[in-house]
């Protein structure tokens, strides 16, 4: 029932989402090449500090690579989250005069960061190719591995969007909490460097399964840790079905508070 | 008989007062554990709101029906909860208890341009807005001429809209929503944003879609708009309605309502600086209304005289300060004005208790309602002493007339009633 009002609602999605990716950029010279501006960006500073500087180890992986293979998909997450928490918030007439299912809202903020996304992963492939990386049958897995990321980003928008717009404080901390869960997750550093005993409470957080595996499947060409991935999932799973049930909960009463 | 379209059964909406939701999580946490407590106590959460401060009921144990093709106005004071029912039909928010039925497509024109983001187009967004409102690409598509030409923008559908005027802002939206094809319309206030010109556009299209067989509830604080468009009017008063009936009746409820309210009498506090204000050097003390045989009244018909009777107190001599007589109809145009001055009777002083006669002949007013505006402005510069917004309010009844003109549409009679002939040649 759920995908079948999605599709009812697909142009307005669609729509939304356009409108979205246009006026990011709409007015800027560097317009779209923004979204490989900043992963790439990341990816040298970080060089610079933890490579050079701070000597971070990174599994025998040219360390470049190492972290801009983990910013990619983290920063399709950070964009996600950040839009998709205010997407609510920053549609205030629309909650009030229009009803179209609330859902759209923070889905079509994840459609366009994925378009970023797409974009900046035209870089990546040109850095596999400078780095010389093999390439393995690993490699498909690539595509469940997305998928996972994607059903465990939208629900957590979902709810953050909705408790946004009830408690503003969410919105305000975000910036910090983005930032605090960046370091949380296998990004600047390998999941080899956390304490063997802690591992399993560290993979708690799915974005470390996922970004872990992505290491493995693409840079590496092995299999992922199916322990942590495993992990990743239930979590996913029970996140999607718990976050939407409240978020429905909340939708109707969304017009009052804002 | 067809199922109404719309059908409202004792529906009640509860806001909370306060700002916003629940700002902190503390509070939240305090509430509920209150309302836990609450649930042990009496069976019924109403009873806990009932007495609550913190809890206003918008709207109170209202039920109505639309039917098919019927077009409904509701007026009333502000805060009377006329948004919080568009709200409730638009599916925005859910009542606190009772039953809502709406059958068909909603098309909410509450705030044109609803979605338009000033750094898309003109054309980027009407696509947006129309998707909003309900259109699939197809029916844009077949639509966007229609759309274009009615807003008359053809030249400026690929600028951005924040370089639009807000004139032209208005119209794209209007124009959009005009096109739309819903079964139900719902109108709040569309004609106070635009020009005037904009607004005769507005109300064609709603004469237009009223012909044909969809359902318009339309909310005004335009009288003579809401009488000319609706088959019934609901008057609301703080959430409850008054009144259901044919718009002339519930009008002329209304307006004899308001006329009873006309403040100001005894109230010569300026706190409500909105209807009155002035330095206070001297002070309407009363303000009546009077026919041609010195009786208070109300209604007047073609033949009658208005008198507007000042009375006013000045604590000090001043010297020729100028007294002003307003009429204003119900679209707010200032249908006449007059004043007494130096320069109609020479120099003149008052000081202390005086009365003011004004004598109007209302053989050119068209038949409505009108308010009564009165001032006292010292010579220098308009500086108001004492000036009174809605003082009055007073009805010209022309029974002749409204035969005549009962079929038309809004505005087609304009403002006054010029003395004319019709002669087949």
């Amino acid at each position: 029932m759920f995908l079948k009002n999605l599709y009812n609602n697909r142009e307005l999605l669609f729509q939304l989402t356009l409108r979205q990716v246009k006026s990011r950029y709409k007015q800027s010279v560097l317009g779209i090449s923004w979204a490989i501006i900043r992963p790439l960006g990341m990816m040298v500073v970080f060089t610079i500090i933890f490579s050079k500087l701070v000597k971070v180890p990174s599994d025998g992986i040219p360390y470049p690579i190492f972290s801009y293979c983990a910013l990619l998909p983290w920063a399709f997450f950070s964009t996600s989250l950040t839009a998709g928490i205010n997407s609510m918030t920053s549609n205030v007439s629309l909650i009030q005069q229009i009803y179209f299912p609330r859902i759209i809202f923070p889905l079509s903020a994840v459609l366009s960061s994925f378009v970023d996304f797409a974009i900046a992963s035209v870089i990546f492939v040109g850095l596999m190719i400078f780095y010389n990386v093999q390439i393995t049958i690993y490699l498909f897995l690539l595509i469940p591995i997305l998928i996972l990321q994607i059903v465990f980003t939208i629900p957590v928008c979902m709810l953050g969007s909705a408790l946004n717009v009830f408690y503003r404080d969410i919105g305000q901390a975000l910036v910090f909490i983005t930032q605090l869960w960046m370091y949380a997750c296998p990004i600047v550093y390998p999941v080899s460097i956390v304490p063997e005993k802690y591992r399993t409470l560290y993979a708690l957080n799915p974005m470390v399964g996922i970004i872990d595996s992505y290491r493995k499947v693409i840079i590496q060409g092995i299999a992922p840790n199916w322990e942590y991935l495993l992990i990743s999932f239930i979590v996913t799973g029970l996140a999607s079905v718990s976050f939407y049930a409240i978020f429905r909960k909340l939708e109707m009463r969304l017009a009052d508070i804002i | 008989m067809n199922k109404p379209a719309i059908e409202f059964s004792g529906i009640t909406k509860i806001y909370s007062i306060r700002e916003r939701g629940y700002r902190t999580l503390r509070d939240s946490f305090s509430k509920s554990l209150n309302k836990f407590r609450q649930k042990f106590k009496s069976n019924s959460n109403n009873n806990l709101l009932n007495t609550d401060n913190n809890y206003i009921r918008a709207i109170d144990d209202v039920s109505f029906k639309v039917d098919e093709g019927e077009a409904l106005g509701i007026i009333g004071s502000n805060g009377s909860g006329k948004t919080t029912i568009l709200r409730l039909l638009a599916n925005v928010t859910e009542p606190s208890s009772g039953e809502i039925s709406v059958l068909g497509k909603v098309a909410p024109l509450i705030h044109v341009g609803a979605g338009f983001h000033p750094e898309l187009t003109g054309r980027e967004n009407v696509y947006l807005n129309a998707t909003i409102m309900g259109l699939s690409k197809k029916e844009i598509d077949e639509k966007y001429n229609n759309i274009v030409s009615f807003a008359e923008l053809e030249r400026f559908m690929d600028t951005p809209v924040k370089r639009y005027s807000s004139g032209m802002y208005v119209r794209l939206g209007f124009a959009v929503a005009a096109n739309i094809d819903p079964d139900i319309f719902l109108i709040d206030e569309i004609l106070s944003v635009g020009d005037l010109s904009f607004q005769r556009k507005c109300l064609d299209t709603m004469s237009r879609i009223r012909k044909s067989d969809k359902s318009i509830v339309f909310v005004s604080h335009n009288i003579s708009a809401v009488k000319g468009l609706c088959d019934r009017v609901i008057w609301l008063d703080k959430g409850k309605i008054r009144k259901e009936a044919d718009p002339s009746e519930v009008i002329s409820a209304y307006t004899s309502y308001m006329t009873s309210k006309s403040q100001f009498i005894q109230d010569t506090s300026y706190k409500d600086g909105k209807t009155r204000w002035g330095t206070g050097e001297a002070r309407f003390t009363n303000v009546d209304l009077l026919n041609s045989k010195g009786e208070k009244a109300n209604k007047f018909a073609p033949g009658d005289e208005i008198t507007v009777r000042l009375e006013y107190k000045a604590d000090k001599r001043i010297d020729s300060p100028v007294f002003w007589v307003g009429i204003v109809n119900d679209d707010e145009v200032r249908v006449f004005g007059t004043f007494y001055n130096k320069e109609r009777v020479g120099e003149y002083s008052i000081k202390g208790e005086g009365t003011l006669d004004c004598t109007i002949d209302p053989s050119l007013m068209r038949p409505g309602n009108y308010n009564i505006m009165v001032g006292i402005y010292g010579v220098v510069g308009d500086l108001a002493i004492d000036r009174i917004g809605r003082v009055a309010v007073f009805i010209i009844n022309d029974d002749r007339l409204a035969r005549v003109e009962k079929n038309h549409g809004y505005g087609a009679e304009g403002v006054i009633n010029l003395p004319h002939q019709w002669k087949r040649i």
